[in-house]
């Protein structure tokens, strides 16, 4: 693949990437391209927008799906409006991607600071039983549940 | 081991499910841990069910939950 303008053209030999890669990371690249960004420091420094990632079917005003649903419900109940989604159902190939990146078999998956925090059962089960308002202290955001607690 | 699956599919027709699993393997791995062993093991099946619920619990958390 010839990239680049004006006298800066160069030559990347995508196929050699790809072969050196091997195709599990290949297909993991888009998903990872999702979490990250394209600027892939900002999130290991942790100071990137996407704090919170979640993979649903559908959008948070109209998820698809009863688990991406009950998703959506638990971090909007935790006072958590901004993070990202992505729509795995318009893209065949973030959803095989998602899946194989964090090694999970199903959708929704949820993301705090590109670390994978679980499902829906898990999200749920932690929302239960309060690891939910711990793990999002952590990445600094505080649930608005944890706000009602200091208030009582 | 005590286990239960419910077949939750629409009319039952074995493409959803609720799983429980109780199994000492649990004993102080994180739940995410527990859930991807069980992941592993049904790695197969889970490519052709629709939707998958899971419960991991330890020996001691069934006992609590039986109590309760």
């Amino acid at each position: 693949m010839y990239a680049g303008h004006s006298g800066k053209e160069r030559y990347i030999p995508v196929h050699g990437i790809v072969h050196q890669l091997g195709p599990t990371v290949c297909v993991s690249l888009l998903a990872a391209h999702a979490l990250t960004g394209c600027d892939t420091m900002c999130s290991m420094n942790r100071i990137g927008k996407k704090t919170v990632v979640v993979f649903m079917k559908g959008i948070p005003t109209q998820p698809l799906c009863g688990f991406s649903n009950a998703v959506v419900q638990i971090l909007r109940m935790h006072g958590v409006e901004n993070y990202t989604t992505y729509n795995v159902l318009e893209d065949e190939s973030l959803r095989e991607g998602i899946k194989e990146f964090s090694n999970w078999p199903t959708i929704p998956q949820v993301f705090f600071n590109g670390e994978f925090v679980g499902g829906c059962d898990i999200l749920l089960q932690m929302h239960q039983n309060g690891d939910l308002v711990e793990e999002l202290q952590k990445v600094g955001i505080m649930s608005a549940l944890q706000f009602d607690e200091t208030k009582n | 081991m005590p286990q239960e699956v419910e077949d939750v599919s629409q009319g039952m027709c074995g493409t959803s499910f609720r799983v429980i699993i109780v199994s000492p393997h649990f004993e102080g791995k994180p739940r995410l841990q527990q859930h991807r062993l069980v992941n592993s093991c049904l790695e197969e099946e889970l490519k052709i069910i629709h939707a998958f619920q899971l419960k991991t619990m330890t020996l001691e958390q069934w006992k609590n939950q039986k109590i309760q």
